[in-house]
């Protein structure tokens, strides 16, 4: 399995349902990747819904860790589209026609940020995902706009912990820059979204400190702690625990 | 096998040994970790790649206190900047307060005034954040330069350049802000690569990086919407970007905030020889990612170039931010060089 950056994005056109779920005309259909169901024994036991599981490994045989970092990364912007998607068809009350332009660049940039994973990551990418966001209020600006906030920290906070775990050949500098091309604006929408909240929280202390060893730099955290606080969106169960790469 | 004994076998030859690795703490939380999810067999293979950190660098290309002591002459040129025109007297830690910075803060909005302390106190943080991972990495960090190094007109030292009244006008010191912040976040991507080496260093680096386009954000929202103005982020760009910015680079931005001096930050780099192979610098309104038009190659998304070039940030190598901050310095000063 070939591990270079280049080869992928030449591989695979872009299927046209892809357009359209990501034009938001339509809900693709997932198929999900289906890891570690259970055993065929359990007849005597009664029948519960199984969650379908998501591996970031996508059941490749040999994926290298680059390629499971960037699944990792794929399916955050896969749940960010979904959620910008959402907002952009049916705007807030309250939300100004400002807000809207710049909501649909958030919506833009994240298009084109998971065609781009789609493409790079060829077959060794995972399907696209369904999500929910029941829980969210999308129907008021502030309800919103602190969606938008938790989902632009969150995704900085993984950019600025991926860092370590590509692989540390010339390969691995280039997811890493590919990578870190992408972390800097997902840092400027954070910015943007947290001042339409609070004018004045684009660097707030919660993600950026003023005192300790770690004044001055940004938050950080590990895929499963990502993941965490994604379930509540995610229709699968996801696992981070199966391949070191994200361990 | 006793590591404890290994390293101090290797102390005797080196004594700086522990301070090659991130810290002595670090080298212990390095094998707690292990005992925890490594069996006895594979921890030479675990310690193998613990010594490579610390004594892996054997390229021309510039080595992790090289990266990290240019990152520190950026942070102190944003820190001087903003310590100059807002509080103190541009040295890290002075705290004073001059008539010109409170009638600087006076043509401001109380909210304006807050979010510019807030990146000061950043990038002072950034100084002395850099300043301690050199001494922990066993390197030495510069020593602080003198104010009188820089020139934040761009006057070379005349104080009299194209940014004459920076300290007194609002909006040409959001404009000179601005061009600092998209720099820096440029400038850490391309020193990046260089620090890959070193988990921790690299994680630091590209941490104050975000925060780094954190704070340009704000900054273009403040450009765009007035220095007076409440809430910023809330104001539409408008069609001139080197007066109305997005909160992220569309294109080139028309060159930045004062193009004839600003072009070079939205421009291409030069790489060096030493540059790793399939890295390039090339401007904001690049659309070309891993080797393929995203533009044409999603055509379907029936996208503007201008969103493909917004989606991405791109790095620019060392010797061409060097120039670029080399405005904001005197004639003669070799901070820059």
């Amino acid at each position: 399995m070939s591990d270079k950056l280049t080869p992928f994005f030449t591989s695979t056109p872009l299927p046209r349902r892809t357009f359209l779920r990501a034009a938001g005309a339509t809900v693709a259909t997932s198929t999900l990747v289906l890891a570690g169901c259970s055993d065929d024994d359990d007849e005597n036991t009664p029948a519960t819904p199984v969650t379908p599981q998501l591996s970031y490994t996508n059941n490749v045989r040999n994926i290298t860790a680059n390629n499971v970092v960037f699944n990792y990364l794929y399916s955050l912007h896969q749940l960010t589209l979904a959620f910008y998607q959402a907002v952009v068809a049916a705007f807030p009350t309250g939300m100004t026609t400002a807000e809207q332009a710049g909501f649909t660049d958030l919506r833009d940039h994240e298009l084109i940020y998971t065609e781009s994973y789609k493409y790079l990551l060829g077959a060794n990418g995972i399907a696209p995902l369904d999500f929910t966001f029941a829980t969210l209020t999308l129907t008021t600006r502030a309800g919103v706009l602190a969606a938008a906030k938790k989902f632009e920290d969150l995704t900085v906070a993984a950019y600025n912990d991926v860092v370590v775990r590509f692989s540390t050949d010339n390969t691995g500098k280039e997811y890493l820059l590919f990578a870190g091309k992408i972390a800097s604006v997902k840092a400027r929408h954070a910015a943007y979204v947290r001042d339409l909240e609070v004018s004045g929280s684009f660097a707030g202390t919660d993600v950026v400190s003023n005192s300790g060893d770690l004044a001055g730099l940004d938050i950080m955290l590990a895929p499963s702690a990502v993941v965490t606080e994604l379930v509540p969106y995610f229709k699968v169960t996801v696992v981070t625990s199966d391949t070191a790469a994200l361990a | 096998m006793n590591f404890f004994q290994i390293l101090s076998e290797i102390e005797k030859t080196d004594p700086e040994v522990f301070e090659r690795f991130d810290s002595r703490r670090r080298v212990f939380k390095h094998m707690t970790g292990f005992g925890k999810k490594m069996t006895a067999a594979a921890l030479p293979l675990a310690m193998g790649s613990i010594f490579n950190k610390a004594y892996g660098q054997t390229t021309s290309a510039p080595s992790i206190p090289d990266v990290l002591n240019f990152a520190l002459k950026l942070e102190y040129l944003e820190a001087y900047f903003y310590n100059i025109g807002l509080q103190g007297d541009g040295t890290i830690g002075n705290n004073t307060t001059s008539a010109a910075q409170t009638s600087l803060r006076g043509k401001m909005s109380a909210q304006n005034v807050a979010a510019l302390l807030k990146i000061r106190t950043d990038e002072n943080n950034h100084v002395n954040f850099l300043t301690d991972a050199l001494k922990k990495a066993g390197a030495t960090p510069i020593t602080a330069p003198m104010v009188s190094q820089f020139d934040f007109t761009g006057g070379k030292g005349n104080g009299n350049g194209p940014f004459a009244d920076v300290f007194s006008n609002p909006a040409t010191f959001l404009a000179v802000a601005q061009s600092l912040e998209d720099t820096g976040v440029r400038a850490y991507k391309g020193g990046a690569p260089y620090l890959a080496s070193n988990d921790d260093i690299l994680t630091a680096a590209l941490n104050i990086h975000s925060v780094e386009a954190r704070h340009a954000a704000r900054l273009r929202a403040m450009r765009r919407a007035g220095a007076m103005s409440t809430a910023p982020a809330t104001v539409a760009a408008g069609t001139d970007p080197t007066t109305s910015p997005k909160s992220w680079i569309s294109g080139q931005d028309g060159g930045g905030a004062s193009p004839a001096q600003t072009a070079a930050i939205y421009g291409a780099g030069n790489a060096p020889a030493y540059t790793p192979a399939g890295i390039t610098f090339p401007a904001e309104d690049n659309v070309t990612q891993g080797g393929v038009n995203l533009q044409s190659t999603l055509a379907s998304l029936n996208f503007p170039a201008s969103a493909f070039s917004e989606a991405f940030d791109e790095p620019l190598p060392v010797p061409t931010v060097l120039t670029i901050a080399s405005t904001f310095t005197v004639t003669g000063s070799t901070f820059f060089a």
